[in-house]
Order: C-alpha cells, then structure tokens, then sequence
C-alpha cells in the first residue's frame, strides 16, 4: 500500500512536464510549507491537551506531528539543494539531495516508532491514568483530521511532480492519522471503563509505526543504492531496440531524487559514421523517452557491432 | 566489478565486443578489474585483523575487570565489544560490492559501502551522545572511583588498542578509497578517546580533583562530535555523487589531450563504493567510422586508467563535431549544467 518510487512515478503524464522543474520545485517548497503550518497548529493543540488529560497516546501522537514539521524541514532543505546547478565538485548536479532527505524522513520514522513504544510500555507498567476524556477525544479527532488533510495535499503534489520524497512525507502524514486514531480509540475504551486501554492503542499504533517505517526506508535505500525496477530497463532496451540500426542494446538506469538518468549502449554497424551513429542516438533518445515517463536524461553510447 | 554481459542469449552476442569495452585493454584492464577486486579484499583484510585486535583488547579489559570488580569498567568493555559490530555491515558491503550488476542494480552493489558508512556515522553520533549524557550526569552526581590503578590500567588498554585500529583502518580506507572504512576508523579512534577520558578522570580523581572526570567527559563529547563531523562530511558526499574537482579537471585534461578528440564537452565522475566511474562526452570527427572512433576512445580510457587511480571504469560518449551550431544534445543538455570543462 505505501510503495514510493519507482511504482509512483510510474504514473504517465505528458512528455512536456518532465522539464518542467521550476513549477514542480515551486508546487513542492508551497505543499511543503502549507503542511508544516497545518500539523504545527495540530500537533500544539494535540500537545495541550495531552498534558491536561494525561494521556500518553495522546502525547505521543502530538510530539510525531511536531517531529513531522522538523521532517518538512529536512525535506524542504532537500529541494532547496537539489536546485542547484551541476558544478566540479558535483558533475551530477545535487538532486541526490532529495533522496538523502529521504534517508532523514526514514529515520525520523523509526524514531518515531521507538519513541512511542517507549511510551506506551512505560504506561502500561505504571498503570498511568487518564483523565479529562472529552478534550482527548477532540485532540484525538482533531489529530485525524489534520492528519488526513495534509496527507491528500502532499501525496497528490508528490505524484503530479514524481517526487518520491514527498510521497513518503506523506505516506509518514497518512501514518500519523493511523496513530491519531488509535489515540482515539483508547480513549474511548478508558472512557468505557478499560484504563489500560490508551496504553494498549499506543502499542498498536506502533507496530502500524514500525511497518511504514520498514517500506519508507526500503524505498529510499533502493534509491540510495542505485536500483531501478528492471521493467524499465527491459523497456528502454526494447524501445532502443525498435530503432533501425539498432542490433543490440545494453540499458543502465539509476535515480537522483526524482530524476531517472537512463545510459544506453547500443550496438550499430560497425562501418557507420560517428554522424550516422547520432542521428540513431537521437532518435533513441526519443523513443527511450517516450518509452519511459520517468527518464529525464538518456546518454546514448553508439558501438560497433562485430561483424 | 563485473564486466560480463547478463542476457544468456548467444545468437550475434557481442560480448567480445562488450569486453573489450569495459575492459578495453586486456591488460589495463584485467589489472584495473584485479585491482577493484584487491581493494576490496584489503577492505575485508583490515576489517578481520581489526576485529581481531579489538577482540583481543576487549578480553584483557574483561581479564582487568574480572581482577577488579569494578562495574564501571565492566559497562566501557561492553560498550568496545558492541562498538565492533559496525564492522558487520561494512565487511556484508564490501562482499556485496564484488557481487555482478543485476537487472535491479545496474550499476552493481558498490554503493551499498557508502549506506554502510551512514550506519557507522550514526553509531558515532549515538556515542557522542552516550559520552555528553555520562558526563552530565557525572557533573551532578560525582561518584567516587575504586581500584584507580585498575581503570588507568584497563582504559591504557583500551586507548591503545582502538587507536592501533584506527591508524589501520583510516589507512587502508584513504589508500583503497573508501570513505566507509575511513569513517570507521574514526569511530575506532572516538572508543579510543572514551578510555582515554576513563584514565584522565581516574588520575585526576586519585589527585583529589573530582570534577576532572566530567570535565574530560565533556571535553571528548566535543571532540567524538568533531570526529562525527568530518565522518559524515565524507559520507554525505559520497552519496550526493561528489567528487574531488581536481579529479574532473585532471581527466579532461587528459582527454583533451588524446589525438582524434576535438573538444571535451562535459565530465562526469562519481564514486561507487571505493571505484571512481567516469562518463565523458567528447566530440570527434563525424566522417570517422564507429570502429575509428572506438580506437580513439579506446586510447583515452588507456591513458585514464595509467593516470587516474582508483578509476574502475569509463564511458566515452563520442559525438561528431557540430558545424552549423545545432546541438544534437539540445532535449537532455540542461539536466547537465556542466562545469566549464572546456
């Protein structure tokens, strides 16, 4: 449910909006700032209320959607760097940027997670109690609708611009809600007459925690690691096959951010020109294009093909 | 580094070809390949042998504390035997790293080192913080310690064997090129300062002077958050695909050099794992015929491979001189603002 990258940007859209970075960067940094405003305002309110009520799912809960904004952050830092210019020290660019804030957004995640274990066992052991229920019931649903809203915003921004880090910001927006719920549900058990329950519904949201974090970080790694879903090179090897004069192609892709930088070694007759073997190059390069969405650059390597 | 072509068809397979692409001079590049292949072997080597070191320290620290008693000592012997087990996923790496590309990785495991590195940054980091935490916590609730010759002893020990593995490791990580390695000596060398910061505070302590154990407590904090600093620094830029400019200037140079290469246009070189890759895209006569244009290309990555260490491969893009000013790599030439490489 929550796979990021490849599967996402998989999404087709007009060939023109690849490179169109400046609207996308500018649809970000605004999805961004717009989230981090609304789960600040949800996580204060959230916070109070945890301490007047007592209630530790609450307060967890409260204290990720703060971890959130600093997560916002890190992310917004991400795409800040990744507009950057290629230069000597960096021939690449720095759109790896995005994925190394996607690393932050993966530990934070975790951290997350540990945290409100913590939490919930403590509670659990000390048979902590709760009081003042209504206003935790609201903070609790405030917490989800908040939560919700945000998640929506960021996943659609994420999926028209194909920017995996957003995405997984708001796959952690959409968790957050999860977590949001399972502080409700306590809740309402301790107000049925089950104290221990705020503590159980915080071990539960954890585990919920622990698996979004495990895909999340999946995701970046494979990034990080230079993988790529082999489906796309075997269609970028079929679509630079398809191009006559093409004999033989070798295809290796790899992401920066939400760039995919596509390398294809095609093999051409061996008594071609260098002239002939761009006018092939070129025409590669479109159908390989075309042939992946995702693909933002595609350097074409002519070979001669043994006779 | 794997070379070999992965399709298992063998109808017009052009794997001579291929080869001699990747590794175009049967000598340079069986030896360029051997040499990835050393470096990683010297990565594992200094891996087993500092193990081993530490191993042999943490036992003595374990035979002190055993004379001793002291519960103290026993907790930093801990902390050195859970401390050894970053060398874990670094050595899964560098096994990693020689493994074939694949469908999924086309650009092989190399980099899985650098992810490695992030883990023994993180480790660092987490023990800075351990370190600050204790020496607060020392500040305001001083505690009396026993048997000072007995911890002097034990942290000399320490001190001793995680600075041996860490002069081992820095070297062998800065001459193989692995910025993991490197990072994980420094996180030898932090252990290290944590034992020295045990016998400092101890004497200090036998002199009367209390509050010198967490005053040097938080003096190492401060220096383990230096060594942290330059740690993840290398790392970061390891997996931002930075590179030491000297490095591009010195390969277009190189090519700018070659016969049959008009202009070099743009140079681009990253780091996997401890090799470097580099992808050039230079412009040649266009009547040249492709088997022309490959020997000149083959020439180039001669020379890169005599000059550039550490380089295991290079892509040489060669496309036909522009004369009416028509870029034929107008669609993708802004992905890749290049430097003035020229």
């Amino acid at each position: 449910m929550h796979r990021l990258g490849d599967t996402v940007t998989w999404d087709p859209f007009p060939p023109t909006r690849h490179f169109d970075d400046t609207m996308d960067r500018h649809d970000a940094h605004r999805a961004i700032g717009v989230s981090a405003v609304g789960l600040a305002a949800t996580g204060l309110i959230e916070l109070a209320i945890a301490v007047l009520t007592g209630s530790v799912g609450l307060l967890g809960d409260a204290l990720h959607n703060l971890s959130d904004v600093s997560t916002s952050a890190v992310v917004f830092l991400g795409f800040r760097l990744s507009k950057r210019p290629a230069s000597a020290s960096h021939p690449y660019g720095w759109e790896r940027a995005e994925d190394i804030a996607g690393l932050g957004v993966a530990l934070v995640i975790w951290a997350s997670a540990v945290f409100a274990g913590f939490v919930s066992i403590h509670k659990l052991t000390e048979h902590g109690h709760t009081t003042h229920l209504a206003f935790g019931i609201t903070a609790a649903a405030i917490g989800i609708a908040g939560n919700q809203v945000v998640a929506r915003y960021k996943r659609t921004v994420g999926r028209r611009i194909q920017s995996a880090t957003l995405v997984a910001d708001a796959q952690h927006s959409w968790l957050d809600a999860l977590s949001s719920a399972g502080a409700l549900l306590g809740l309402v058990a301790v107000a049925l007459g089950l104290p221990w329950a705020d503590a159980v519904a915080g071990l539960i949201v954890t585990g919920f925690i622990i698996h979004v974090g495990y895909e999340v970080t999946g995701d970046i790694l494979q990034h990080l690691l230079d993988g790529v879903d082999p489906a796309l090179v075997a269609s970028a090897e079929r679509a630079a096959l398809e191009v006559p004069g093409v004999d033989h192609a070798h295809v290796r892709a790899r992401w920066m951010g939400r760039s995919l930088l596509v390398e294809v070694e095609g093999f051409v007759p061996a008594g071609r020109t260098v002239e002939a073997a761009e006018a092939t190059g070129r025409a590669v390069e479109a159908a390989v294009a075309a042939a992946v969405p995702a693909a933002r650059a595609v350097l074409w390597c002519p070979r001669a093909m043994p006779a | 580094m794997s070379t070999d072509h992965y399709h298992d068809h063998d109808h017009h397979h052009p794997r001579g070809v291929l080869r001699s692409i990747l590794r175009p001079h049967s000598h340079d590049a069986a030896e360029s390949v051997d040499a990835a292949l050393e470096a990683s072997r010297d990565g594992m080597r200094a891996l087993k042998v500092s193990l081993g070191v530490l191993a042999v320290t943490a036992v003595v620290q374990v035979v002190i504390v055993a004379a001793s008693g002291s519960v103290a000592l026993l907790s930093d012997t801990i902390h050195n035997f859970a401390d050894a087990l970053t060398a874990v996923p670094l050595g899964l790496a560098f096994w990693l790293g020689r493994r074939p590309a694949t469908r999924r990785y086309t650009y092989g495991y190399g980099r899985s080192e650098d992810l490695a590195g992030v883990f023994i940054v993180a480790t660092i980091a987490v023990s800075s913080a351990v370190a600050g935490y204790e020496a607060v916590s020392r500040l305001f609730h001083p505690h009396d310690v026993h048997q000072v010759a007995w911890v002097i002893v034990a942290g000399i020990v320490g001190f001793a064997g995680n600075e041996l593995v860490a002069v081992y490791r820095i070297r062998t990580g800065r001459r193989i090129g692995s910025a993991a390695l490197v990072a994980d000596g420094l996180h030898a060398r932090t252990d290290g300062f944590t034992s020295l910061a045990v016998v400092v505070g101890a004497v200090g302590v036998a002199l009367g002077w209390q509050v010198a154990d967490p005053a040097v407590g938080l003096l190492i904090t401060v220096a383990i958050l230096l060594v942290v600093k330059g740690a993840a620094r290398d790392i970061y830029r390891r997996l931002m695909d930075a590179v030491d400019p000297a490095l591009v200037e010195q390969v277009t140079a190189i090519l700018a050099g070659v016969d049959g290469i008009e202009s070099v246009d743009a140079v681009r070189i990253r780091w996997i794992g401890h090799e470097l890759h580099a992808e050039a895209e230079v412009t040649s006569d266009g009547k040249l015929t492709l088997t022309q244009a490959h020997d000149v290309a083959e020439h180039a990555h001669h020379h890169l491979l005599h000059e550039v260490p550490r380089l295991a491969q290079v892509t040489i893009h060669s496309s036909p001189v522009v004369a009416s000013g028509l870029d034929p790599h107008a669609l993708t030439a802004h992905h890749f603002t290049h430097a003035p490489t020229r």
